[in-house]
């Protein structure tokens, strides 16, 4: 919190700059209730001023618009200042960089400058927006984001890239250039913070609860879910380093299942496991419930933690890291559908791997995956801790620059 | 068939139509006498291999050299300049204010993997030369820098008529091996910014040369006027430059020549334009203006409708008002209400009318003939300076090409043996000057030399006379006394030939050479004795030259930004600190001592070499020892008395830039920072001498 000159206190502000490519029904809910669930942030919501229907379309986010002038210019005075700024660049073998580029691909003394006409808020603290890829961005949105990224950056303020386009290409110049990047998917995620773009430092991943939110592919199972996955680990006491699987138990195959929690007890530590139960599936004098508890309680013990969720209820899954089931079943292919990485515990049919779905025979073959959905799960950060982690810095960047340190994210 | 380039392999660089057609005529020749000739194209947003398809060129995609082998290196390469950029991005928003970052982005890979797919080119396919447009955007720079590292050489030519401003043009020969511009006015341009001049030879324009004589041949002004139903009319051209002119100013002249029926009025739209934008534009014409217009964009030749117009039209400043000149058609140049973007006029040079479009309405309603108010001498004389001559231009480079490959692989002994051993009476000392027809000047440097030469041991003068001597040279020499030895030299008027001359007259054991009207100063030949001694393993020695108001001429050679040779310190105070220190150098210049011997090793000065005798004599020593054979020596100082130009000739450039493509390159700049001399303490160092030269 910051303290304003009379005293009160002002929570810290953060510009989501909304471009029309991105705002959709589902979208417009997620930052809804985001903005409920951070209620410690000021989150305005920024829309250019040139997409009226997507004000409209985000109005229950109460936008606010905003102008983006362009000034075209050309002088000698700004070619010199585009050979300035890479002046010692060279190619490996010494080719220099601004001989090579300046005078045809960077159009010598051609600028057009854009400037955004930006509320200038003192409690600002960050500024997200999608990060524009070479292909399937436009020119009004490149020009909205790099005419924002200026303004901010001509304010210190850092500027948090999100991706809605995907990011595993070749072309990585826009991470490069932001204080931090937000991946929606795992493989962008380790494409950007791999040895060869380097962007280790700076890159995060989200949920995939919250990612598909910032997809133009998103369906209803998210929109539905929305939320619960929160509720969930904060009923369960779920930490956010402990990975969440989806066990779809069924009655009528006990002993494989337990055979089964069983195996993964050998990584229980660092799991949660949430077995769905059917309330009606009652066997003799035991609910289902007692019949998982019966037959695994020893091995459940094993585990971080456990809970048990209506298997009518598909929307859980999307609180899990992987579905782990001893067969093909309905909730598999829920999962499978939208993207949930499905493991299939099963001796008795072939392995293979179709889509999001594995079928493994062995314990070993179980373990190689289970580890790897839990290698996954390390590499998430939810969208809440990284605006935490954001506003840790840039205020402990008010700090450092009274003792002259600058902040760098 | 002339097969005189039989075996030799000719790679193209080919980017846009506009590049292509100054290219192919010249292609064209060497392909008819035996050239096998590889066209290549880079990638770009708009492509270029249809450029190459439209024009029915047989084509290589640079990219298509990039092999999965290669990835690590392109990616290396890309990270450099993404990092690189990225900096650069957030330093200042100039480079990002550019283009869409994305566009920016996708450029870098490119260039990235053309960087290694140009290098993987010229090592699979081994041209014996290469040509392209010019240096000025990434493919030509590239494919320019890696033919330089493997001693290919490279031409380049002409873009346009260079209307824009000087800077723009920064690097322009840089890499090439030599430039082949159209005209001196565009060689005085390029070389008035920063290229160097030695490197730029005018040989015309290629396209308009070949397009003047199909023009001719095929009769094209009256076919074109038959098939258009114009026979009778009086054809107005306006030709449009890239950017489109605003709208409302032209309608005046649209609505004038909508009252003239004597006049019809054809609108070109430029090839670069965008066709949505030129339709756009079009749309917004009312009807009853545009109605009589004719417009075209692709669809017909900008040559034929020039040759079948009356009067031409420009905009902007652009390469079609030149064509048109040469073409043979008034030109008009219109005042619109925008800005003038280039520089460029063709007004001033009395070639164009200075029009509003009104006025030009008004005019052709008249019955006034335009082309009475154009002088024709302003005009030939306009052409002369921008195009040379308006034919052979491609039979010109044709010639040059010949003569590169030639002297790359028979540059021509210098041979040149001297009397050996030498006589047991010989003096230490050979001094040779050559004598020029400045008897002041000459008499200042014997004076010199008199009085500044003892203790150094026993010398000659050998005076090289190389032209017809006036009689107050004859009177200087008639009274000279002392061991002297003219030597007449009437062959071709190049140094070198003196020089040699002179060497072969000299009895001396070591043997100095000066440049024209240098005059040494007190101690030089005591001084470079004493080099002699102080280093014995060096074959060749070199001085400090000055001008008479002290200030550096020569303090060692190294290589410009351009690949050039040029002094180290130039223009700096003669004793600026980095310039008293004795080191080797690849070059030196304008002054040169080394051993009888040695001269007679190397065989004398290279015979094509004019100029660059100097340099040249280095580099090839250096090729000898294997190191840099020349030192350069502080104390040996000279003075030239007056900085006269000294005229290089295009085969003498041809001979040294061939030759020595290979191992020109940049050293200037690892000078300074071995000296730990900043680009600010030269800028202020320089800007002290020019203040203290004015103050004289």
């Amino acid at each position: 919190m910051q303290t304003t000159s009379a005293g009160q206190n002002r929570k810290p502000t953060i510009y989501w700059i909304l471009q029309k490519n991105h705002v959709s029904p589902f979208i417009v809910d997620f930052l809804n209730f985001f903005r409920t669930a951070a209620p410690n942030v000021n989150l305005r919501f920024l829309i250019p001023s040139l997409w009226e229907e997507t004000i409209e379309l985000a109005k229950d986010l109460t936008p606010e618009s905003f102008d983006v002038r362009t000034l075209p210019e050309n002088t000698q005075e700004w070619y010199d200042r585009k050979r300035e700024s890479i002046k010692g660049l060279k190619f490996k073998e010494g080719l220099s960089a601004w001989r090579t580029f300046v005078l045809d691909d960077f159009h010598g003394g051609n600028v057009n400058l854009l400037a955004p006409e930006l509320p200038n808020d003192p409690t600002l603290q960050c500024m997200l927006m999608q990060i524009p890829v070479p292909l399937g961005s436009y020119a009004n949105e490149e020009g909205v984001f790099h005419a924002c990224m200026q303004w901010a950056r001509a304010r210190k303020v850092p500027v948090i890239g999100y991706e809605l386009l995907p990011f595993d290409t070749k072309w990585t110049l826009i991470p490069s250039l932001l204080d931090g990047v937000i991946t929606t998917n795992e493989r962008s995620y380790d494409w950007l913070t791999s040895n060869a773009v380097g962007l280790k430092n700076k890159v995060w991943l989200l949920p995939r609860y919250e990612s598909h939110f910032f997809s133009s592919a998103a369906t209803y199972f998210w929109r539905n879910a929305l939320g619960l996955p929160y509720n969930t680990q904060y009923k369960e006491g779920i930490p956010n380093h402990i990975t969440v699987l989806h066990i779809p138990h069924n009655v009528a195959m006990s002993h494989e299942y337990k055979t089964l929690i069983k195996a993964l007890g050998k990584r229980g530590s660092q799991l949660h496991l949430m077995i769905s139960i059917g309330k009606d599936q009652v066997r003799g004098t035991h609910t289902h419930q007692e019949t998982v508890d019966l037959l695994s309680r020893q091995d459940l013990a094993q585990f971080h933690s456990y809970s048990f969720c209506d298997l009518n209820k598909p929307a859980n899954l999307a609180c899990a890291d992987a579905v782990v089931a001893c067969s093909s079943c309905h909730l598999s292919d829920i999962a499978t559908l939208n993207s949930i990485p499905t493991v299939i515990f099963d001796p008795d049919v072939s392995k293979g791997r179709y889509g999001h779905t594995t079928t493994v025979n062995t314990r070993e073959e179980l373990d190689v995956m289970i580890s790897r959905v839990i290698k996954s799960h390390g590499k998430i950060t939810k969208l809440g801790d990284v605006f935490s982690q954001v506003l840790d810095f840039t205020m402990n960047r008010a700090k450092k620059q009274e003792t002259g340190n600058e902040f760098r994210l | 068939m002339n097969s005189g380039f039989k075996n030799k392999i000719i790679v193209v660089y080919i980017a846009l139509a506009h590049h292509t057609r100054f290219l192919t005529p010249v292609m064209k020749r060497l392909e008819q006498s035996g050239a096998r000739i590889i066209y290549i194209i880079g990638q770009g947003e708009r492509s270029q291999e249809i450029t190459a398809i439209e024009k029915g060129l047989d084509y290589v995609h640079v990219f298509d050299y990039v092999g999965h082998d290669d990835r690590d290196d392109v990616d290396e390469n890309y990270r450099i300049l993404r990092d690189g950029l990225a900096n650069g991005i957030k330093r200042d928003i100039a480079i990002g204010s550019t283009n869409a970052l994305t566009v920016l982005d996708k450029t870098l890979y490119a260039a990235a993997k053309e960087y290694i797919g140009f290098k993987n080119f010229l090592e699979k396919e081994r041209p014996d030369i290469c040509f392209a447009l010019h240096e000025l955007n990434r493919w030509g720079k590239m494919l320019a820098f890696r033919a330089k590292r493997m001693g290919i050489p490279m031409l380049t030519l002409q873009e346009g008529l260079y209307v824009a401003s000087n800077y723009l043009f920064i690097g322009h020969v840089q890499y090439s091996t030599l430039n082949l511009v159209w005209g001196r006015k565009t060689q005085q341009k390029l070389i008035g910014y920063e290229a160097p001049g030695e490197r730029i030879i005018p040989v015309g324009n290629t396209h308009i040369a070949q397009e003047i004589i199909t023009l001719g041949k095929a009769n094209t002004r009256s076919v074109m006027r038959r098939e258009m139903n114009l026979d009778e009319k009086n054809i107005v051209l306006v030709m449009f430059s890239s950017a489109l002119p605003p709208l409302e100013d032209l309608k005046p002249l649209f609505k004038g020549l909508q009252e003239n029926p004597n006049t019809q009025l054809v609108c070109k739209f430029h090839p670069v334009t965008d066709g949505l934008l030129a339709k756009k534009w079009k749309e917004q014409i009312p009807k009853s203006l545009s109605q009589d217009i004719l417009f075209f964009h692709g669809e017909k030749s900008t040559y034929a409708l020039m040759a079948m117009s009356d009067l031409c039209v420009l905009t902007e400043p652009s390469t079609t008002g030149l064509e048109a000149l040469a073409i043979g058609k008034p030109l008009v140049q219109l005042k619109l209400s925008t800005p003038d973007r280039y520089p460029y006029d063709f007004v001033k040079d009395k070639v164009a009318l200075h029009l509003t479009p009104e006025e030009l309405a008004e005019k052709l309603s008249g019955s006034e003939d335009l082309s009475a108010a154009l002088p024709a001498e302003a005009r030939d004389q306009f052409i002369k300076e921008e195009l040379i001559d308006t034919t052979g231009a491609a039979d010109r480079i044709v010639a040059i090409t010949r003569n590169i490959l030639d002297t790359i692989s028979h540059p021509g002994p210098a041979s040149f043996p001297l009397k050996d051993p030498v006589p047991p009476d010989a003096p230490d000392w050979s001094i040779v000057i050559p004598v020029y027809d400045t008897p002041e000047l000459f008499l200042a440097v014997l004076e010199a030399v008199s009085a500044f030469s003892e203790n150094a041991g026993t010398y000659e003068v050998l005076l090289v006379l190389q032209e017809e001597v006036s009689q107050q040279i004859r009177t200087i020499l008639d009274a000279l006394e002392g061991d002297i030895t003219l030597v007449p030299h009437t062959g071709p008027g190049s140094i070198v030939q003196g020089l040699n001359k002179g060497a072969e007259h000299s009895r001396g054991k070591r043997l100095v050479f000066f440049n024209r009207h240098i005059s040494p100063a007190d101690n030089w030949l005591k001084n470079l004795g004493n080099a002699y001694e102080r280093h014995a393993n060096r074959p060749l020695f070199g001085a400090r030259i000055i001008t008479p108001h002290q200030n550096i001429i020569h303090a060692g050679m190294v290589v410009d930004a351009n690949n050039s040779p040029v002094s180290a310190y130039a223009h700096l105070d003669e004793k600026f600190p980095s310039a008293l220190k004795e080191r080797p150098f690849q070059m030196l210049d304008h002054f040169l001592s080394m051993d009888r011997s040695f001269f007679s090793e190397l065989g004398g000065f290279h015979s094509r070499a004019g100029r660059f005798c100097f340099m040249d004599f280095c580099l090839r020593a250096n090729e000898v020892k294997e190191e840099q054979a020349g030192f350069y020596i502080p104390d040996v100082k000279l003075t030239r008395l007056i900085s006269d130009k000294i005229n290089i000739t295009q085969d003498e450039s041809i001979y040294f830039f061939s030759k020595w493509h290979r191992v020109l390159w940049e050293s200037e700049g690892s000078l300074y920072e071995t000296d730990n001399v900043s680009q600010l303490q030269l800028d202020s160092a320089r800007m002290t001498r020019a203040m203290n030269m004015l103050g004289r």
